[in-house]
């Protein structure tokens, strides 16, 4: 082997060479036999890519490169024929961005030495999976003080305010002259007019001349105030107990339902003097649509761009380059590793990845059948596992169904009784909580079965892997669906006068007509709480109970042997033998816990609408998270065998996450366009006396305010629907469009290659000196 | 300390930076990370004529846990006995610096994957030029995992390895081959990076062992020495 002989002469006569080559005006002339490569054989030298950027800086104030890469903005493909890269060429031109962000990664900060900590100990794959709890922590604090600011904290600053709807009122009859003595008890509580609320609509006889209801002012005040006397009254031992109070945080009802914590609590605001000279009113209704809308926008914009981020580095790559042995013998030896330790785990995972994708080419090849006979039966079989799935997915639906009917009805049959005493207020936290608890039972037991399931040997390893996990999500998403859906269904049923809605299906099922549904968003709300509680509960006795148990007991019952561990060194663990799988050694399975994060996070935005403090206890239930994983990686579960590189597990996490993200925006569109606001609670509650008002309404309503007539009619016009469905079907139709385009680009560039790989191959074939490539090297 | 100077002679410095992905700082310590490497070879004044031989240059820190040491010592030396100079070591830093851009990392990597299988091979045929065939797949493979696959096994490796990416049916991976399919790998750039170690652990100076043997020789030697540590 000869050794290469780099004389610095050679360098310099090279380097010029190129630096000819790149001042030249037009990149496409650029002969392809000039593109230095190893097969380029001159007999002193071998090709060296050395920049000639500082040289050329030096001496040209501007490259004409540069001039050219500006201009045209070269396409991705084009650095296959001239590969610079732009950065080197702009290297001195380092953004302002970028160094403040340089100077704030200098500053060493705690959680960076704790994530360094866990990968040195268990691998990038779980500190990768640590980070992305602290980057959801960070997107939850920022949407909490984006809320906070625009929708909690002006209830401080304007306190005792009065209620808007009764200025109105007062300024109304003011203006219309309507004398005082007319309206000074009208439509309060104890009129008449009101107490008709209190009956349900079955048993009230003709309401004709209930003017009250039909004034929206009125009827807001009447509503609000026998909201709020129902809700005082529920509240009412919450305030005097603490026990009390405790039960009613846990639950979410009595005393904090009108709380700061639902959005029932708020509405439009008003400051003014003693004697009416100076009035300023806060748009609670506005701020709140146009607070979350831009809180979902801009989460939805940072998720797009870190998936996208990861994408644009893999122009090129198509999904079968995903396990390709090239990738792993070639691109996956760190050459930073140093330390005895990192090498021989790095073998141990080498020796781990290459043994898995020779079982999937062992796997892919005993899927060919020669009879049809077992071709067909093999079909079958892969079919009845997809049947079993939803077969799986619609017992979960019916059961949960059937759940939220019952709690439904015990609550309805507690309302009818009005006779509290002697119902024991454990029993109904556990009624109001039974369908959080049903769906947490039905998320783990469906995922031991689909884990179970992975393990036929009906598809390649990778496949039944992604299987796994598409059904896992599925599963929660369906389930949260249909958790909201069957709430939607039961308010619409809702008889209360104050909240009534277009009925969706016949209510006949949901016996017992109640009025105890004064204020649907609080509702919704509570039951998303209630999930989010629930959720964290079942994780920390998964984590802090029966971990333990379950080494506690592997450790008493099954005796020490000797096993090789994944290192190389050997430690004796209590091992059990195969069948008992329940007393398995644990392991860190980074997908799930994945899986559950996002869930969580889904929840999060699900009910950012209805309770707009739900960030923060997201941000709470992130440390806790952190907290608790750590605390069972330290010692109950050990890493598992799964190692994903790092472009690779940034894939996975921010694909999942927008997946969930996406599917969460369907329910809050579909409720704030369907489902009238009611008239007692809430901040939309002063418009809801139109027969067709909802929620995005509100900012229409700013626009009616815009002198212009034809602007206005313009306005309205704009964003009725006639305007909107169009909108998204173009939006559909860019984004298939972009698709196509994407794979249009991968088919070009290896068109190019092709096309690069022949020409060279001519021009070698037309110049080669036959004893130039005869020279042993 | 050693006998040698620490500074540039005239031009040197701004040579060095401009034929070098490195700025003038870094150039600096490497220079004094090698003169700590040289130091037991009692070196000369010049910073030119120092040299780190095969033995010890492929047991130095930065390079004692790589499997692929030897083949990159080659690569660098500019000598025929495969010693490295200052200016070979300069150049290796900076190839493997963070700065380099990638395709000059990737026709590095070529270069050392390539040839790297010493043995015989069967048929009397030389090592084919400019490509890496089945042989090279094989020791690497056979590096990697720290010798634990049976033969059967790489030579199935390396097999799948030639069929997933052989465009021309040949049996063997040329250089455009190579950069193609690496350029669509992210990680690439940045897991192709030797960071200047700070001399603790350096075993150059106490180490016995000569240069791993060729590959057709099972090296038991080599890794008793390695569980020694």
């Amino acid at each position: 082997m000869t050794s290469n002989e780099l004389p610095v002469r050679s360098r310099h006569r090279h380097r010029q060479h190129r630096r000819r080559l790149l001042s030249s005006d037009e990149i496409d002339t650029i002969e392809l036999d000039s593109i230095p490569s190893s097969a380029q054989i001159n007999k002193r030298t071998v090709a060296v890519f050395l920049p000639t950027t500082e040289q050329e800086h030096e001496h040209a104030v501007e490259s004409p490169l540069v001039k050219i890469i500006l201009r045209k903005r070269r396409k991705a493909w084009a650095k296959l024929v001239a590969p610079v890269d732009e950065s080197k060429i702009k290297k001195n031109t380092e953004s302002f961005t970028t160094k403040f962000t340089k100077l704030f990664s200098k500053i060493p900060s705690p959680i960076q030495s704790l994530l360094g900590f866990i990968e040195h100990r268990s691998g990038f794959t779980i500190r990768s999976y640590f980070e992305f709890i602290v980057w959801l922590f960070y997107l939850n604090i920022f949407t909490f003080i984006l809320c906070f600011t625009c929708i909690i904290m002006p209830t401080y600053i304007y306190p005792n305010s009065v209620e808007f709807s009764s200025y109105a009122m007062n300024e109304y009859n003011k203006i219309n002259d309507i004398p005082i003595y007319n309206y000074s008890d009208q439509c309060t509580l104890t009129d008449p007019q009101c107490e008709s609320l209190n009956i349900p609509l079955s048993s009230q006889d003709n309401v004709s001349n209930n003017s009250c209801l039909d004034n929206s002012y009125t009827a807001s005040s009447c509503c609000s105030l026998h909201a709020e006397s129902y809700f005082v009254n529920s509240s009412r031992d919450g305030e005097n107990d603490w026990t009390e109070y405790l039960i009613d945080l846990i639950d979410g009802t009595g005393s904090l339902t009108l709380n700061r914590l639902f959005i029932g609590y708020y509405r439009n605001l008003t400051k003014s003097n003693d004697d009416g000279s100076y009035f300023q009113t806060y748009n609670m209704g506005l701020a709140v649509f146009l607070t979350i809308f831009a809180c979902l926008l801009i989460t939805g914009i940072i998720i797009v761009r870190k998936f996208g981020d990861g994408m644009r580095k893999s122009y090129v790559q198509n999904e079968s380059f995903e396990n390709n042995l090239f990738q792993y013998i070639f691109a996956r030896w760190n050459y930073r590793s140093v330390h005895n330790v990192l090498a021989r785990r790095h073998e141990q995972r080498f020796k781990s990845e290459i043994k898995n994708i020779l079982f999937e080419l062992d796997d892919k090849r005993s899927f060919k059948f020669e009879r049809a006979k077992d071709k067909i039966i093999f079909q079958i079989q892969r079919l009845c596992l997809w049947l079993i799935t939803i077969v799986i997915f619609g017992g979960a639906i019916t059961v949960l169904y059937f759940t939220h009917r019952f709690s439904f009805q015990e609550r309805a049959k507690k309302e009818m009784n009005n006779d509290v005493t002697g119902s024991n207020r454990f029993l109904d936290m556990l009624i109001e909580y039974l369908p959080s608890i049903i769906v947490s039972v039905i998320n783990l037991t469906s995922q031991l079965v689909f884990a179970y399931m992975r393990d036929f040997k009906l598809y390649t390893r990778t496949s039944a892997l992604r299987h796994y996990l598409i059904r896992v999500i599925i599963m929660r998403l369906v389930l949260l669906f249909s958790f909201v859906f069957i709430i939607i269904l039961q308010i619409t049923c809702n008889s209360n006068q104050c909240g009534r809605q277009s009925e969706l299906i016949e209510c006949a099922e949901i016996k017992g007509k109640a009025t105890f549904i004064h204020c649907w968003e609080t509702l919704i709300g509570q039951a998303i709480y209630r999930l989010v509680l629930t959720d964290t509960v079942v994780m920390l006795i998964v984590h802090l109970i029966v971990d333990p148990i379950r080494t506690l007991l592997r450790r008493c019952f099954f005796p020490e042997q000797v096993v090789q561990e994944q290192d190389g060194t050997t430690i004796k663990i209590h091992a059990a033998p195969k069948t008992w799988f329940l007393f398995q050694p644990l392991e860190f399975e980074v997908g799930d816990y994945v899986l559950d994060l996002t869930y969580s996070q889904t929840l999060c935005w699900h009910g950012i609408l209805f309770c707009p403090y739900l960030p923060l206890i997201a941000a709470v239930k992130n440390i806790i998270i952190f907290a608790t994983k750590s605390l069972s990686l330290a010692f109950f579960r050990k890493r598992s065998g799964l190692e994903l590189s790092p472009a690779r597990a940034r894939y996975i996490f921010t694909s999942v996450l927008l997946f969930s993200f996406v599917w969460a925006l369907l329910p809050i569109a579909f409720l704030s366009t369907s489902l009238r606001p009611s008239r007692g609670c809430g901040p939309f509650r002063l418009y809801s006396h139109e027969p067709d008002f909802y929620l995005y309404y509100s900012v229409r309503n700013v626009f009616s305010q815009v002198q212009n007539r034809i602007l206005v009619q313009l306005l309205f016009k704009l964003t009725s629907a006639v305007v909107i469905v169009p909108l998204v079907l173009i939006l559909i139709l860019i984004s298939c469009i972009l698709i196509i385009r994407r794979n249009s680009y991968r088919g070009a560039s290896v068109e190019l290659y092709k096309l690069l790989y022949s020409s060279h191959k001519t021009h070698q074939l037309a110049v080669q000196n036959p004893t130039v490539m005869s020279v042993a090297l | 300390m050693g006998q040698g100077e620490s500074v540039f002679q005239g031009n040197d410095l701004e040579d060095y930076k401009a034929l070098t992905f490195l700025t003038g700082p870094e150039i600096t310590q490497v220079l004094k990370r090698f003169r700590e490497l040289v130091a037991i070879n009692k070196p000369h004044q010049s910073y030119t004529k120092w040299r780190l031989s095969k033995k010890q240059a492929v047991n130095i820190n930065e390079l004692y846990q790589n499997p692929f040491r030897e083949r990159i010592v080659e690569v660098f030396s500019s000598q025929n006995d495969g010693s490295i100079s200052f200016e070979d070591f300069l150049d290796m830093m900076s190839v493997f610096s963070e700065k380099a851009p990638k395709s000059v990392k990737v026709s590095y990597a070529f270069k050392i994957y390539q040839g790297i299988y010493k043995g015989e091979r069967p048929g009397g045929a030389a090592a084919t030029p400019n490509a890496i065939d089945l042989y090279d797949i094989r020791e690497i493979v056979h590096r990697l995992s720290g010798e634990n696959f049976a033969d059967e096994e790489l030579t199935k490796i390396a097999e799948a390895v030639i069929n997933e990416v052989d465009l021309r049916d040949d049996k063997t991976i040329t250089s455009e081959i190579f950069e193609y399919f690496l350029s669509n790998v992210p990680d690439f750039p940045s897991s192709f990076v030797i960071p200047l170690s700070d001399g603790k652990e350096d075993r150059h100076v106490t180490s016995t062992v000569s240069v791993q043997p060729d590959a057709t020789v099972p090296s038991v030697k080599h890794r008793r020495h390695r569980q020694n540590v």
